[in-house]
């Protein structure tokens, strides 16, 4: 170890160790012809006897050097200028390659960051792995599923022994001040193990302790951040939540996002049994066995798997159907891995396999056109470079020197494309993450998420080190054989085409799918939501947060929008909870009058409150009945509008189905339908049509409501009579995120916006390497046959015939690689469309505009190299070998 | 200069240069050269230009450590000391050089 050291040490200080050596000899030559001058002799003599004695002065600086010198590293040296000074003197060959591997390297390690980021990166606790996540579904399976109510989770904590803790925890917007302003942030409520069981650690002071009892607050990293600085003194410090002080007892420890997928960081946790002290208005969460809104997670023993854990769950799940048979019958506890950060539905339904898969196959087939672009060009290199390597085995060169030449000019190129590729990847990287859908007041830490980690370091420079030594060792080895020259270019012809038509293939499956999400994107942005994208602006207000009970909101909600109305420009105004196509959606279980279900018939439909006006406000069309008026309120009797969907799934027209009657599943009384709306997009632009109603809001009260102004004015000359509306009926209330509808829709549509971008990105990139690979395959063979070309244009051939025959050549390698491509695009369709939506995974305009800038794209890539056998002089050519 | 000089053997001149300096302090190389010659009384034939390679090597060993310093006639020169670790080789080397000597004698007087 030590003497490795001292080689390294002085072998970077190369200058001060030959100084050194010369200094020592310089003195010890000194001394002596001191001695011997002190004895007497001249210095012309002593000078002399000192040299003899010493011996040959050049032998021991050889013999010393000898010592020091570390052979690999200076080999090393060398062979790393020999490459660098090969590689200027064909600059095109290695800018290519290093872009080709950059590419291919730099957008696979974003992509990798970036999924490791949304959905495997554990959180910061003990043992991620031991954690799992709960929910239950009823008898229509997946799409009958649901979390849990507190009792359940007590009784399922308490009967089933092979959880060291399970944990349950929803979110909740919050109103926070401190100091300045108040704030709406996005928060949790959480039971009082959550900290503990996840074993989460903590940046500052603690997590909840059992029984805490008292009104606490937990911050999280990136709001510590933000509002204290991160400064360690805020705990024990006291917050203002909701209007009531809450006391900080700890911040979670950055990293931790919350439990469900992706990125979102719940701002401030609370405690449950503080649920009651901050939002009084919604009654008592832990009350109430059907009150399922407990996302839970549970820490399992560390001797009990998957399937027993399940086992014993649903023991339990049975036993509470029979005592509980009302609330908890036909219910399946479901176990799911990897529960740290999870999403039941998403994972169950496959749609992250989906995902995962779609993503994850493009980085590898970008990563595969790279690489086979990086072979093309290192083996016509090879070739090309015959003369030189038959040249240096004649002069003696060793063979293993010549392949480790090769092996190190393959690492330069690998070393470079993989340094370049790092700042592609942040490129890339940063590019996503501006596509990441953001909720107005939620907290995304995009300089945790985007940071390229370590690993994703490694894995690009793995990459491109196995990439090299792939690919140099083959032509290395047979280059090495100098005398078998004849049979690499044999072999080269053979390989280079069919790996440009691979490239083709691969290529335009890319560019398929990136096609498909650019016609979802198209799709989505002129899908029919149901209302009119034009003249609509919409904000939120949030009554709960201010501590509102039911009859002062009505009354608030009722002087709030006679005030909005009577500001100038605006037309019409209305409310509804929540407003379709929003960040959060709700549904409910229904009976109809008159229909006896089948046996696992799903009677399950979305819904919004909404308050009078709404219809005409939004510019939904009503097409049988009427819409909501100012009389149905909590005196008239109950009625519901619902969609043409709804009505003619029980009644068969929308007239049939006004004046009949339906009534939620946990209820006695029936509700009279007074109207039918058009059917509209309620959740996502890919959806189904699905049933949807329309409840009057003066009969199902919601606090926290979206407001929605019909006006032809912009958002800024609209805001502030917004704001005194607000001010004048109470101070405390904040008028949130007032945005254009469009805006509005835009969270729905980021995601087709990341899908098209992404996979248009690799698409892109992909053209463009397989255009570089067909060039400059076709170069090669231009350059290969100047000779033959030169005797068929002597013999009369026009140079345009010549030029075209290449072209043509080129084409063939284009078009069985195009139609390979497409075929595989059109099996895999299926995978493909179950991710873009409104669009078929078969879609022929896709399809079609592929082809076509597959076709154009390859005739242009071959042009260049054709038109320079137009060039090529018949006389010159046929003496130039 | 009337006795006959013989050839340093292989390994001879590690093991002299780790016995000269387990005697003293901190020697530069000509004092090393100088304490060799006094105590063979010149019987080893030693080219002086061999003795730097042969200290650097042992110095890379780790049997020796080196800086750089003045010397008396206020010049640069390098100077070495034996480390713990020279000092345990010097006594191995040290006992194998006896025994080889032993062995070398009682084959030849039998001879």
């Amino acid at each position: 170890m030590l003497s490795i050291w001292l080689r390294l040490r002085t072998y970077w200080r190369r200058r001060q160790l030959d100084r050194d050596l010369e200094d020592e000899v310089a003195f010890h030559l000194e001394t002596r012809r001191a001695r011997l001058m002190a004895a007497g002799a001249t210095p012309e003599e002593a000078s002399l006897q000192a040299r003899r004695a010493f011996g040959s002065e050049l032998r021991a600086a050889e013999g010393l050097r000898e010592v020091w010198s570390f052979r690999w590293l200076d080999d090393l040296r060398r062979d790393l200028a020999f490459a660098a000074r090969a590689f200027s003197r064909s600059p095109v060959f290695a800018l290519t390659a290093v872009l080709s591997l950059a590419l291919g390297i730099g957008a696979s390690t974003a992509i990798y960051a970036a999924g490791y980021s949304l959905l495997w990166r554990p959180m910061p606790v003990e043992r991620p792995d031991r954690l799992v996540a709960l929910y239950q579904t009823g008898p229509n399976g997946l799409e009958d599923s649901r979390n849990f109510s507190y009792p359940e989770l007590l009784d399922y904590a308490r009967q089933v022994g092979d959880f060291t803790d399970l944990m349950g925890s929803t979110g909740v917007p919050l109103r926070v001040r401190w100091g300045t302003g108040p704030e709406l942030v996005w928060g949790q409520v959480v039971t009082d193990n959550f900290f503990s069981g996840l074993r989460l650690d903590m940046a500052a002071g603690r997590g909840f302790l059992p029984r805490e009892g008292g009104p606490v607050a937990v911050l999280s990293y990136p709001f510590w951040q933000r509002r204290f600085q991160g400064d360690p003194r805020v705990v024990g410090k006291s917050i203002e939540v909701n209007g009531h002080a809450l006391t900080i007892v700890g911040v979670t420890a950055r990293g931790f996002t919350s439990t469900q997928l992706f990125n979102y960081v719940p701002d401030v946790s609370i405690p449950l049994s503080a649920q009651r002290i901050v939002l009084p208005n919604e009654g008592n969460w832990m009350e109430g066995r059907d009150n399922r809104w407990l996302t839970v997670r549970g820490r399992l023993r560390p001797d009990v798997s998957l399937a027993q854990a399940e086992a014993a769950l649903n023991v339990v799940s049975a036993r509470l159907a029979r005592q509980y048979p009302d609330t908890n019958r036909h219910l399946t506890v479901h176990v799911i891995p990897g529960g740290a950060r999870t999403h039941g539905y998403l994972v169950a339904s496959g749609a992250i396999g989906v995902i995962v898969m779609v993503v994850g196959g493009s980085v590898v087939l970008l990563l595969l056109i790279a690489c086979t672009n990086v072979a093309n060009l290192v083996l016509a290199r090879s070739a090309s470079r015959g003369q030189e390597m038959a040249t240096r085995i004649a002069i003696g060169a060793g063979r293993a020197r010549l392949v480790r030449q090769l092996l190190t000019e393959g690492l330069l190129l690998a070393l470079a494309g993989g340094g370049v590729g790092l700042v592609v990847a942040r490129l890339v990287g940063s590019l996503l993450w501006s596509f990441y859908p953001s909720l107005d007041f939620m907290t995304v830490d995009p300089s945790y998420d985007s940071a390229v980690d370590g690993r994703a370091y490694l894995f690009a420079f793995g990459v491109s080190v196995a990439t090299a030594v792939l690919f140099s060792l083959g032509p290395a080895l047979r280059a090495s054989k100098g005398d078998q020259m004849s049979a690499i270019r044999d072999r080269r012809t053979r390989v280079a085409p069919l790996l440009v038509t691979a490239q083709v293939a691969l290529c335009s499956v890319l560019l398929v799918a990136g096609g498909l999400f650019l016609r979802s994107l198209q799709y989505a942005q002129s899908a029919d939501p149901g209302f009119d994208r034009d003249g609509l602006l919409i904000f939120m207000v949030d009554l709960h947060l201010q501590g509102y009970p039911k009859d002062r909101g009505f009354a608030f909600q009722r002087d709030f929008v006679r005030r909005l109305k009577a500001l100038p420009g605006v037309a019409s105004v209305a409310i509804a909870s929540p407003m379709p196509l929003g960040p959060e959606d709700e549904g409910f279980r229904f009976r109809v009058h008159g229909h006896v279900p089948a046996a696992n018939e799903s009677m399950s439909a979305g819904l919004t409150c909404a308050g009078p006006g709404y219809f005409s406000t939004v510019g939904t069309r009503i097409v049988a009945g009427r819409g909501l008026r100012e009389s149905d309120d909590a005196a008239a009797p109950p009625v519901v509008v619902v969609n043409e969907t709804f009505a003619r799934r029980y009644w068969q027209t929308p007239e049939r189905a006004v004046g009949q009657r339906l009534g939620f599943a946990r209820g006695k009384e029936w509700i009279e339908i007074v109207g039918v709306a058009a059917d509209g997009k309620y959740a996502t632009f890919g959806e189904a049509p699905q049933p949807y109603a329309f409840f009057p809001i003066l009969q199902q009260y919601r606090g926290r409501i979206s407001v929605l102004l019909r006006t032809s004015q912009s958002t800024a000359a609209v805001l502030s009579g917004v704001r005194a509306a607000a001010r004048a009926l109470d101070p405390e209330v904040p008028v949130l995120g007032m945005k254009t509808i469009r805006q509005y829709l835009e969270r729905l549509l980021s995601i087709y916006q990341m899908g098209a971008v992404l996979l248009g990105m690799f698409a892109v990139c992909a053209l463009l390497l397989a255009s570089v690979g067909l060039f400059g395959l076709l170069h090669f063979t231009v350059t290969r046959r100047t000779r033959e070309i030169g005797i068929r244009m002597a013999l009369g051939a026009a140079g345009r015939d010549v030029a075209l025959s290449v072209v043509r050549g080129g084409m063939m390698l284009v078009a069985p690689g195009l139609l390979i491509g497409l075929a595989g695009a059109m099996a895999m369709g299926g995978l493909l469309g179950q991710i873009v939506a409104g669009v078929d995974g078969r879609d022929p305009v896709t399809y079609g505009a592929v082809a076509a800038v597959t076709l154009v794209v390859g005739v242009a890539a071959a042009i260049i190299p054709a038109r320079r056998t137009t060039a090529i002089d018949a006389v010159q050519a046929l003496h130039c070998e | 200069m009337g006795r006959q000089r013989i050839d340093l053997l292989l390994g001879t001149l590690d093991v002299l240069i780790l016995q000269c300096l387990s005697r003293s302090q901190r020697l530069h190389g000509y004092d090393i050269i100088d304490w060799i010659a006094h105590r063979s009384e010149d019987a080893f034939r030693i080219e002086e230009g061999a003795l730097y390679p042969a200290l650097h090597r042992l110095e890379l060993r780790g049997w020796l450590a080196a800086d750089w310093g003045l010397s008396d006639n206020n010049r640069r020169a390098k100077f070495y000391q034996l480390t713990p670790s020279g000092r345990r080789q010097l006594e191995r080397q040290k006992a194998d050089w006896r025994r080889l000597a032993g062995t070398m004698a009682q084959v030849l007087e039998l001879g």
